[in-house]
This record gives structure tokens, C-alpha cells and sequence, in this order.
């Protein structure tokens, strides 16, 4: 099976809500879809309350696709930018909502309230909002990710999108495109001229990890290979340890994570790596708990309501645990540029001996700009 | 003084505690959700959540329409949480409806497969008659630490006094949580090795994601508080010397 055959296989059902029926997104999926799996709607599907899911609709979600229009902004900053958060000047670009694949710690599972997965037709209107932006802003660095809400690439097969940003961002240069998946999906971006300014970013754990909490993800090595290809077919690419999860051999797994980056790339071939903790916001441990058991190293974990109000793990052990994985990036190359993700300068402090500004290979990542909101 | 009125809807009696007033009201015209909202103008969820089912035993009910007219966002989360509820012992579920214990509180029975096998601790629970924000965070960790398969005999609380509630609470985050117990227990172990003097007291306290010592002293004097900083700033030096040592 193919990768188109093999999402066409997950999804039970595409809804396409009548009004973009024809545009080139919904086309494509008529013509890939087989026609008892497309449903054309007047409204939202299964819609019976704007609350939360259950677990069991949440999960379900996860097989039913809905094509519609964006009325709203497409362009939105990181929830990183918070008071409290040392932030790294991060924007967000939303062209869907959901993800096929089903992480036990993923936050969509306490933000998600529609019972499908939804793909926007209307890129377009997504270009020209950034387009005016650019008019603006054109001249700052600023980085811009499509995985918010969304995996990147995961859906790529079927949408295509993927090469539609990369063409939009190639002549800007001082922006930068992030792609940020767990898949290994980037067929797509290497039958195109790779762009510079593109990077296309994996989150990354120990294989011991992946195999336990990141369900329907590809593998560690798949996504390291992945990274080497785009790497050699010229574009930038990232990686994110995130999140990093306690779990009793994790010195060893953590390093054996380490040791594999390490023998597949270079310091300066990688802009930055980074880190970030285990974290959730409290009412999600409900449908964690009841989707994933406590066999979960997540939902097994010893977390605490810190100051922002996410569950962390105690400060001390998250300073323990970066500080290992700093250390140890330094001890296989002081080249190596880490930065931590949505922690308080506290915790850079103590983890790293310098908040990131004053990091002289991050600090350009942490200079504030001001848009315009 | 307030009438009491026995309301019914097509012979389903909507307030059957009031079954003996004088004055009995048929209030089958309008729709039955509106009908228990009259019966019943305002209502805790866990007293709807009785209603509920006792009204759909006798009539077909639209719940979401319910849910709504008590402000609640009926989902399907909550849709759950109501089918799940059922089967709580008695006692503990007199419990719920005394402490007006809300949806978020009761979540963390959604991921118990079976409830029914939590009824010997839920009764030793309801008899301690705890607050409600006292009962609730005992309840989430105590359901952690079932599905944590923690033998139930460590799980019992102290004693029947609602005044050991605090200390169950604390026994049972030692053993939800016993790396962090043990780290915060070697903390304190070296807080209490440094030269304090008796006039400074200290604790080691957890709040949320930290931890840390809290201070406290008594000066009456600004000679007595240059004292109390000397005796501190001797207690950072001693700490800075054990730590480089180290």
C-alpha cells in the first residue's frame, strides 16, 4: 500500500461541505477517495454540542475528515508567547485541525472540540493574509510553523500543501517556513527546487518512547532518515526533543537519542535543536487517563500545577533531566545549538547557567520583534 | 409561606418527595424538560444527575435540552460522565449531592472501567464527610492510585474523623507521587543539617511544580533583623561550601 492508498484506508469518511465541493482540495480528494467515503454536507457534521469530546468521539475524530473554508485568521502567535515564557518569536499558520496520528500527551486532546479532523480548502486566503503581513514585516526574521494544530506533512499526501508554502515562502527570504511532523512524508518537497528558508523540522524521542506514547507515528530512525534526505536535497531542517519523558531508563534511552543524532548530523548543518519538558494543561488528564490507561509513561508521570497553570514535572527534575541532555550535547560537540521550549527563565538558569538572551549561539532566535496584532 | 406543589407530567411524578402536598399540578402541556425545570428551578448536578435517571425510567427525555436549561454545556464528555455515574454506592453518592460536587470533580471516574469495584473505599470515603475541595483531590488520586494498582489496604484512609482527611490526602500523594516525596524527604534532610539558629524557624514546602524552604523569623528591632540577616547570609555560606564540596 502506498502512502495515499494508506490514508485513504484510515479515514472512514470525508465530509465536503457543499460550498467548496469544487474547489482544487475537495477535487483532488473526490477523485483519490472512493465515492461511499465522500460525503457532501450543508453543515457541520455531527455537530451536537461546542463542548468537550469524549473520549471515545475524540478518537473517532481521528477517522473522519471534513473539508471546509477558514472564516477566520489563519496566522496566530505561539502559545509560547506568554508572560512567564522565555519565547523564541514563533507564529503559527493553521490550515487544519487534528492530526491522524495520536500521541498520549498530545494537547489537541484538551483543545479539540469538533468530532472530525478538518482540512481547509481556502490556502489561498491563507497566502494573501501572509502576503499583507509581509508588506509590514517583510524585513524581520520571523519563523512561521504549519504544526500547531495540525501535523505538518502527515496529511501532505492527499492535500499537497506543503509545496504551495514552499513556493509562497521561497522569495521571502528573511522568513522562515517550518514544517514540524512526526511522519516521514516528504515526498512531496523533494519533487520540487528545495528553498533555503524552508525548514522542515521533526519532533524526536528515544524509539522507547515513540513505540509507547507516539501511536501511529513514524519511527525514530524513519523520521532521522527523513531529516537526511531534506537535509541533502537542500532544505534546513530542525529537530525538536519534545517532549522529553521521565521514565526509568531514561538516561540511557535519552542517550542513545543523543548518540543517533550525533552520528547522522553535524552541529552546523542543524540551526537548532529544541527542548522542551513534558507539560499539559490539567484537564486533559481525564481523557488521557481513560484513553491510554496508566501503563502510560505520561499519564504515570509525577506532574504538578506550576505557575503558568500546565501539569509540569517538579522544577528540579526538569533542570535534571535538560541538564543531562545539555551536557551531554556539549560533551559530544560544543557546537551543538539547544534551546529550551516554553520554560521560565528559572529553569534556563538552572538547567543551562545563562537565560537564553544572554546565550550567544541562541540569542538571535530570542530577540522580540512587535507585529502588528 | 412558600406552597409546596407535587408536580406531574402524563403520570410521571416529577418531585416524588413532595408526593403528600395538598395541592397536586399536572403539568403535562408544555415539554417534560421544562417541566422538571419548573418542579425544580435550580438543581446540583448530582441531584439532576438522579432526576435524570429517575425520569427517563418512566418517559423518553431529551437530556441535552435538560443539561441546557441548568446552564450546563451538554458534550459528550458529560454525556458519559452521566451514564458512567450509575452504578456509586448510595452513601457516597448522598456525599456527592451534600458537597454539590460539579462534572469536573466526578471526571475521574470516566477512565475506571468498573465502578462498582471502587464500592468498599467510596463507602469508607463517605463516612469521613469531607469538604468538597478536600474530597475531590482525594478522589482523583485515589482513583490514580487504584488503576496504579496500589493494594487497596494502602489506600484506606486513617480513620472515620473528617479532621484525617488532610492526612489521607498527604498519605496518598506519597504514593502517587514517591520520587518527588523522596527528593523533597533528602531536601529537607539537608535543610535541616545547615546552622540554623533557633530563633530562625524553617519547613520545606512543596507548592505545585516547586519546592523550597520557607523562612520565618520575629525582629523587633533593626539590630535584631541585621542579626537575623547575619545568621542567614552564615547559613548561604555554609550551604555554598557543603555544595562545592560536593
Amino acid at each position: 500500500m502506498n502512502r495515499i492508498e494508506a490514508l485513504v484506508h484510515k479515514f472512514e469518511t470525508v465530509f465536503i461541505q457543499r460550498d467548496v465541493q469544487d474547489s482544487a482540495l475537495a477535487l483532488r480528494f473526490r477523485s483519490l477517495f472512493p465515492a461511499e467515503k465522500i460525503e457532501i454536507v450543508d453543515e457541520k457534521p455531527h455537530v451536537f454540542s461546542k463542548g468537550d469530546m469524549s473520549a471515545a468521539d475524540y478518537t473517532r475524530s481521528k477517522k473522519r475528515l471534513f473539508l471546509t473554508e477558514h472564516a477566520g485568521d489563519f496566522f496566530k502567535r505561539c502559545p509560547g508567547a506568554k508572560k512567564g515564557l522565555a519565547c523564541c518569536n514563533y507564529f503559527v499558520l493553521n490550515l487544519g485541525q487534528q492530526c491522524d496520528m495520536d500521541c498520549s500527551y498530545c494537547y489537541l486532546q484538551s483543545f479539540l472540540n469538533t468530532p472530525y479532523t478538518v482540512i481547509y480548502t481556502n490556502i489561498d486566503k491563507a497566502l494573501q493574509e501572509l502576503e499583507g503581513l509581509y508588506l509590514d514585516h517583510g524585513q524581520s526574521s520571523v519563523r512561521i510553523g504549519t504544526g500547531e494544530v495540525v501535523d505538518s506533512l502527515s496529511l501532505d499526501p492527499l492535500t499537497l500543501y506543503s509545496q504551495t508554502l514552499v513556493d509562497f515562502f521561497r522569495d521571502k527570504p528573511r522568513w522562515n517556513l517550518e514544517f514540524k511532523t512526526k511522519s516521514n512524508f516528504i515526498e512531496n518537497l523533494l519533487t520540487i527546487p528545495a528553498s533555503k528558508n524552508t525548514i522542515v523540522s521533526w519532533s524526536i524521542n528515544p524509539q522507547a518512547i515513540v513505540e509507547k506514547e507516539e501511536h501511529g507515528t513514524a519511527s525514530l530512525a524513519e523520521r532521522l532518515d527523513a531529516a537526511r534526505r531534506c537535509l541533502d536535497y537542500g532544505y534546513q531542517i530542525a529537530l525538536h526533543i519534545d517532549p522529553v519523558i521521565w521514565h526509568d531508563d531514561w538516561k540511557h534511552n535519552y542517550t542513545l537519542l543523543l548518540d543517533e543524532i550525533h552520528a547522522r548530523f553535524r552541529p552546523q548543518e542543524l540551526p537548532y535543536i529544541s527542548l522542551g519538558a513534558l507539560r499539559f494543561q490539567p484537564e486533559q488528564k481525564d481523557i488521557m487517563r481513560e484513553r491510554f490507561g496508566m501503563d502510560s509513561w505520561v499519564n504515570r508521570a509525577e506532574m504538578f500545577k506550576s505557575s503558568t497553570g500546565k501539569m509540569r514535572y517538579d522544577q528540579s527534575l526538569r533542570e535534571e533531566m535538560f541538564h543531562f541532555i545539555l551536557h551531554k550535547f556539549k560533551t559530544l560537540d560544543p557546537k551543538w545549538k539547544v534551546f529550551l521550549c516554553m520554560e521560565t527563565p528559572e529553569t534556563w538558569l538552572n538547567a543551562t547557567g545563562q537565560v537564553p538572551y544572554k546565550q550567544e549561539n541562541i540569542r538571535s532566535l530570542f530577540q522580540p520583534i512587535t507585529m502588528r496584532s | 409561606m412558600i406552597k409546596q406543589l407535587f408536580y406531574t407530567w402524563n403520570s410521571v411524578a416529577l418531585n416524588p418527595e413532595r408526593s403528600d402536598a395538598l395541592e397536586v399540578l399536572d403539568l403535562t402541556q408544555i415539554p417534560i424538560e421544562t417541566a422538571i425545570t419548573v418542579a425544580y428551578p435550580s438543581l446540583p448536578f448530582c441531584e439532576l444527575v438522579d432526576v435524570i435517571n429517575r425520569v427517563q425510567m418512566a418517559t423518553p427525555l431529551n437530556v441535552s435540552v435538560l443539561l441546557q436549561n441548568y446552564g450546563y454545556a451538554y458534550d459528550s464528555k458529560l454525556q458519559s460522565l452521566i451514564e458512567k455515574l450509575r452504578p456509586l454506592p448510595q452513601i457516597f453518592w448522598q456525599w456527592c449531592q451534600t458537597r454539590s460536587l460539579s462534572p469536573r470533580d466526578l471526571f475521574p471516574f470516566l477512565s475506571v472501567s468498573d465502578l462498582t469495584t471502587l464500592n468498599p473505599l467510596l463507602q469508607n470515603f463517605a463516612q469521613l464527610n469531607l469538604t468538597r475541595q478536600l474530597g475531590s483531590q482525594i478522589l482523583e488520586i485515589l482513583i490514580e492510585c487504584i488503576l496504579l494498582k496500589v493494594p487497596s489496604d494502602h489506600l484506606q484512609p486513617p480513620s472515620e474523623k473528617s479532621e484525617d482527611g488532610a492526612l489521607w490526602l498527604q498519605h496518598l500523594q506519597h504514593l502517587r507521587f514517591p520520587q518527588t516525596y523522596s527528593r523533597d524527604q533528602e531536601k529537607q534532610q539537608t535543610l535541616m543539617q545547615l546552622p540554623w539558629t533557633k530563633e530562625i524557624q524553617t519547613r520545606w514546602l512543596r507548592q505545585g511544580d516547586r519546592s523550597g524552604v520557607e523562612i520565618r523569623f520575629f525582629a523587633s528591632s533593626s539590630s535584631e533583623l541585621q542579626k537575623r540577616v547575619q545568621e542567614l547570609q552564615n547559613v548561604v555560606q555554609h550551604e555554598t561550601q557543603l555544595h562545592e564540596s560536593h
